[in-house]
């Protein structure tokens, strides 16, 4: 039965060819459909005892040394060593073994480690299995050592069944538009902008309001350096003036928006098209809106949020008649109070759901910080006018700021007021009550003129980009990126990248970071004249295809498989993440996944099911 | 009731002290290392966070001030250099002053030069009352004028502090009466608290708790557990003295001599005269007390005398005048010299003990009624405490 199914590999190579029209090229390795050609190597590795302390890997070789197509089985201390994967390299360049299984680590760890010894050695990378023995037989099962070396056996039998029906592959090239479109002109999109430029890049950058500077136009100073918002926007914008390859779209937003990494259109909503290699998101955030009557907002006129207040105090300041009385509605304001963490950490006791039903359960990190800046604003403009902070948790984080920011309103006489998740405070009028930990929960009430709500940060609505371009949403309504330590910045994806707190809450200078890296990300894409994707991804057998269309409303991303005018599927390599779930519902078997085909599968199952 | 916030009061109580507690961020370093801090008298964080706050009838009816004896540890242990412990100490004056109903208080706490013009404006009044106003004679003489008797001065000094002294004891147990701490407080623990309190007062025993862990505890003559109790013990070797001379000198002799004529025959009767000897040993005492406290607080040697202010020399100052003045009429009587300069020293001794009975209510010499108080009260506090503690 293996050696049939082996035989039909070679019919698969046939439908590669769709994927040259859309700018694509794919080769094909050679064919080793005859299965008395395929010698496979096998080497068990000792991994320095993490391995061979628990499963005996001179049975586990040996055991394999004469299962079908098998050539070479050996062990070895170190597979992963210099040593080790020379043994590799050697066996192929003599020509004993043009199939490669490694029974080691997990192949997160070391797959491509050998993948490249392949390489080196001539073969092609995709014939080589990397089969765990480590995480799945000799870690889990120390107290069984037989066993575990039973568990070995089998598994890497199965991985000899799948590499014997493994086609040399090649990795997926499409060309890449060396433009980029910037969604967003806040700081993070102008960064994105100007270093996607300085990589010789064309840019378009989009903006829905009528200048750069998204919400960093709202502010007056910023921490930790205390430096003028508009002093930094002008550098910006003249790092921006000054690039030729960046185009500015003022007063426009993105109307629609499709394709994949190297190739994606976007119509703007002046009716205007841009064709791109890659996208980056920088559609940035909102102040939470408190709904109506929360801690007095849009009830009392002496109730404001932090942007709002940011307007006020940049309207005193630029009015230098009125410099040392704080002045607001044309009342002199003695007392300010700032509630911090309005929108921010709700919970279900205590707190209103949001309109969509959703709590804001996330920190939105920046409202601290920005807090205690305008709190020391207050202070150093208008020494006499009394300041009260009312704070769940404070938390300064940024450098320079841990200290600073706190020591000097502890320094400059604000009083510090401590709720509880509990019970938040109260806003009656001028007065506000809060069960204060720092008065041994006692209730404790004040009178202050204005009280300004530290809200938090809301993405902003990215809805239509966000379906057209299938892109990840977390459940705090940020965008998603694909891991936050092995992938940051990138989403599932390919080709766009996220710059800045679409992605979650961050205070400027995190945001330039996350700008700095998505462009790098972007650019390294677009460097090349092709990228280069997983050649993993699912392919049609038109001969089998009845068209009965059951695989289109399965596939997640937009254009991945589609009906050709032949009436059959197709699938598009290049939007195709190989998720496999057009194949699992096919009746007909006609799709099937390269490098994971259902007969492998099934092939795998059987050696470890037949024993 | 919430408590209201005024964040004024912090202002005002800065007035009479070196602190900095709007930097304190309520780590609670403060009262967990300090050494009489306890269940049912937490401080000093729980009178900083009032104190941020303003809620002035809370520290003005506090007892923690009081339970505090200025150790400075907590001050040395601040991570926010806060200065609770001045804080305290300024609590205390804070007291003082705004309990104060003449008003005098504040201004003598707040302006050393209010208090050394009010001290010297009224010893001269004091000192003019003593005079005979020669009439008849031109004003130049009134300055070198002859002095009232002796005796008068002396009658007008033991009437003033007898008076005085009915007063203190009769407001004392007015203090204890009024206070709400009483309310089903029987008589048996109220005298089981007095007790207690005149033991503490006796012995400072709380206050040796301040140093066990101070490795630079002094030695006995100048550590400051000792120099209180001498200037205090002095203090009260004095009244008693006055008392004694009162009733030896003024009551009894109604009905018997209370000098044994056989002591005549020495020739010197005055100097082995009991009340005199009493006396004689409780001026060293408080001579030795206060010179070493007036040393520390001008030398601001320590931490606890680092942050010290007039109020609290101006105590010391006049206590350690009359010590020196009265030696030098003991002197003068005992020897019967008649120079012009005596009377000097007298009239100036008289003025100034007038003065501190006088303002006791206004300066730091009010710590004898306030302290014992406050004292009663946390006694009495403990025992409550301790008998729901039994119940549960």
């Amino acid at each position: 039965m293996i050696e049939n199914n082996c035989e039909n590999n070679g019919e698969n190579n046939g439908d590669s060819n769709n994927i040259s029209k859309n700018n694509i090229s794919k080769n094909n390795c050679d064919d080793n459909s005859d299965s008395t050609n395929i010698r496979v190597g096998v080497y068990v590795c000792h991994c320095g005892g993490n391995i061979s302390d628990v499963i005996c890997v001179k049975k586990v070789a040996e055991g394999l040394a004469n299962y079908p197509n098998v050539a070479i089985s050996k062990e070895y201390v170190f597979m992963c060593s210099d040593a080790g994967q020379k043994l590799i390299i050697e066996d192929i360049t003599s020509g004993k073994i043009n199939r490669v299984v490694v029974a080691a680590c997990s192949p997160a760890l070391h797959e491509l480690t050998f993948r490249k010894a392949l390489q080196r050695a001539g073969l092609n990378p995709f014939l080589y299995e990397h089969v765990n023995i480590r995480e799945q037989a000799s870690w889990v099962h120390k107290k069984e050592p037989e066993a575990a070396t039973q568990k070995a056996i089998l598994l890497t039998r199965a991985g000899i069944e799948k590499i014997r029906r493994q086609e040399g592959l090649e990795n997926i090239r499409v060309g890449a538009n060396k433009h980029a479109i910037v969604i967003g002109g806040g700081p993070a999109g102008m960064r994105s902008a100007i270093s996607l430029a300085d990589r010789g890049l064309q840019v378009s950058l989009v903006e829905s309001g009528n200048k750069l500077g998204g919400r960093l136009l709202e502010i007056d100073t910023v921490y930790p350096t205390n430096e003028k918002a508009e002093d930094i926007l002008e550098t910006l914008k003249t790092d921006i003036r000054a690039r030729k390859n960046i185009g500015v779209y003022l007063n426009n937003e993105i109307a629609n928006i499709s394709g994949f990494v190297g190739n994606f259109q976007a119509t703007l909503k002046n009716g205007e098209t841009i064709a791109a290699g890659a996208v980056v998101m920088a559609t940035g955030n909102k102040s939470y809106e408190p709904f109506e009557g929360e801690f007095g907002y849009r009830t009392q006129d002496n109730v404001v949020t932090m942007p709002e207040f940011h307007g006020i105090l940049c309207n005193i300041r630029n009015n230098t008649s009125t410099n040392k009385d704080f002045i607001h509605n044309g009342k002199h304001i003695q007392s300010i109070a700032f509630i911090h963490c309005v929108g921010s950490r709700q919970q279900a006791e205590t707190h209103q759901p949001q309109a969509d039903g959703k709590l804001n359960e996330y920190c939105s990190r920046i409202c601290c910080s920005t807090t205690l800046q305008a709190v020391n604003e207050v202070k150093k403009h208008f020494p006499n006018v009394k300041v009260f902070d009312v704070y769940r948790d404070i938390r300064t984080y940024a450098r320079f700021t841990e200290d600073g920011l706190y020591e000097k309103a502890s320094k400059n006489g604000t009083l510090f007021f401590r709720y509880t998740e509990e019970q938040l405070p109260t806003v009656q009028g001028k007065n506000i009550t809060v069960k204060d930990v720092l008065t041994w929960n006692e209730e404790v009430t004040f009178e202050a003129e204005l009280i300004v709500l530290a809200t938090g940060i809301v993405p902003n609505n990215i809805t239509n980009i966000v379906e057209k371009l299938k892109l990840p949403i977390g459940a705090d309504r940020f965008l998603s990126e694909a891991h936050p330590k092995l992938r940051p910045v990138e989403v599932a994806n390919t080709g766009v990248y996220l710059a800045g707190t679409c992605q979650a809450p961050m205070d400027l200078v995190e945001s330039c970071v996350g700008a700095a890296a998505a462009s790098s990300k972007a650019a390294i894409v677009l460097g090349k004249d092709h990228i280069e994707l997983d050649p993993y991804v699912a392919f049609v057998k038109p001969e089998k295809c009845d068209g009965c269309q059951k695989c289109l409303p399965e596939c997640s991303y937009v254009g991945a498989i589609f009906m050709n005018k032949d009436g059959k599927a197709e699938v598009n390599p290049a939007l195709c993440k190989g998720c496999g779930a057009c194949v699992a519902v096919c009746p007909q078997r006609a799709l099937d996944l390269k490098g994971w085909s259902l007969e492998q599968i099934e092939a795998m199952v059987d050696a470890i099911a037949e024993a | 009731m919430a408590i209201s916030v005024n964040p004024h009061v912090l202002d005002e109580i800065k007035s009479y002290g070196a602190f900095d507690i709007s930097a304190c961020f309520h780590c609670g370093n403060c009262t967990a290392v300090c050494p009489l801090s306890e269940d049912g008298a937490s401080f000093p964080r729980k009178m900083i966070r009032y104190g941020q706050l303003g809620v002035k009838s809370e520290i003005l009816k506090a007892k923690e001030p009081w339970l505090c004896y200025y150790c400075a540890e907590c001050s040395e242990t601040c991570p926010r250099q806060a200065e609770p412990g001045e804080y305290m100490a300024s609590l205390r004056r804070y007291q003082i002053a705004n309990l104060d109903p003449t008003g005098f208080g504040k201004l003598m706490y707040k302006h050393s030069w209010f208090a050394l013009l009010f001290s010297a404006v009224t010893a001269f009044i004091l000192a003019t009352l003593l005079v005979k106003i020669p009439y008849g004679k031109s004003p130049a003489h009134w300055l070198f004028g002859d002095l009232v008797s002796y005796s008068t001065i002396h009658d007008v000094g033991i009437g003033l502090s007898v008076l005085l002294t009915t007063l203190l004891i009769a407001s004392f147990f007015n203090l204890i009466r009024r206070s709400e701490i009483l309310v089903g407080t029987s008589f048996k623990k109220l005298l089981k608290a007095k007790m207690e309190v005149l033991r503490e007062i006796g012995t400072m025993k709380r206050h040796a708790k301040c140093h066990e862990s101070d490795e630079r505890k002094m030695p006995w003559y100048i550590d400051p557990r000792f120099v209180h109790m001498g200037i205090m013990w002095g203090f009260l070797m004095l009244a008693m003295a006055t008392a004694f001379d009162f009733l030896f000198l003024y009551l009894m002799p109604m009905f018997v001599n209370p000098i044994p004529e056989w002591l005549g025959a020495f020739g010197l009767p005055q100097v082995f005269y009991p009340a005199r000897i009493l006396g004689t040993i409780g001026g060293l005492i408080m001579l030795w007390g206060v010179s070493t406290a007036l040393y520390k607080r001008l030398a601001k040697s320590e931490r606890a005398t680092e942050k010290t202010r007039f109020s609290d020399g101006w105590l010391l100052g006049y206590l350690w005048v009359l010590a020196i003045t009265g030696f030098w009429l003991e002197i003068v009587v005992t020897f019967a010299n008649k120079a012009i300069i005596n009377d000097w020293v007298l009239l100036i001794h008289a003025a100034m003990a007038m003065q501190l009975v006088l303002f006791m209510g206004m300066t730091k010499l009010a710590h004898v009624v306030y302290r014992p108080f406050m004292l009663v009260k946390h006694a009495l506090r403990n025992t409550e405490t301790h008998q729901t503690g039994e119940k549960q």
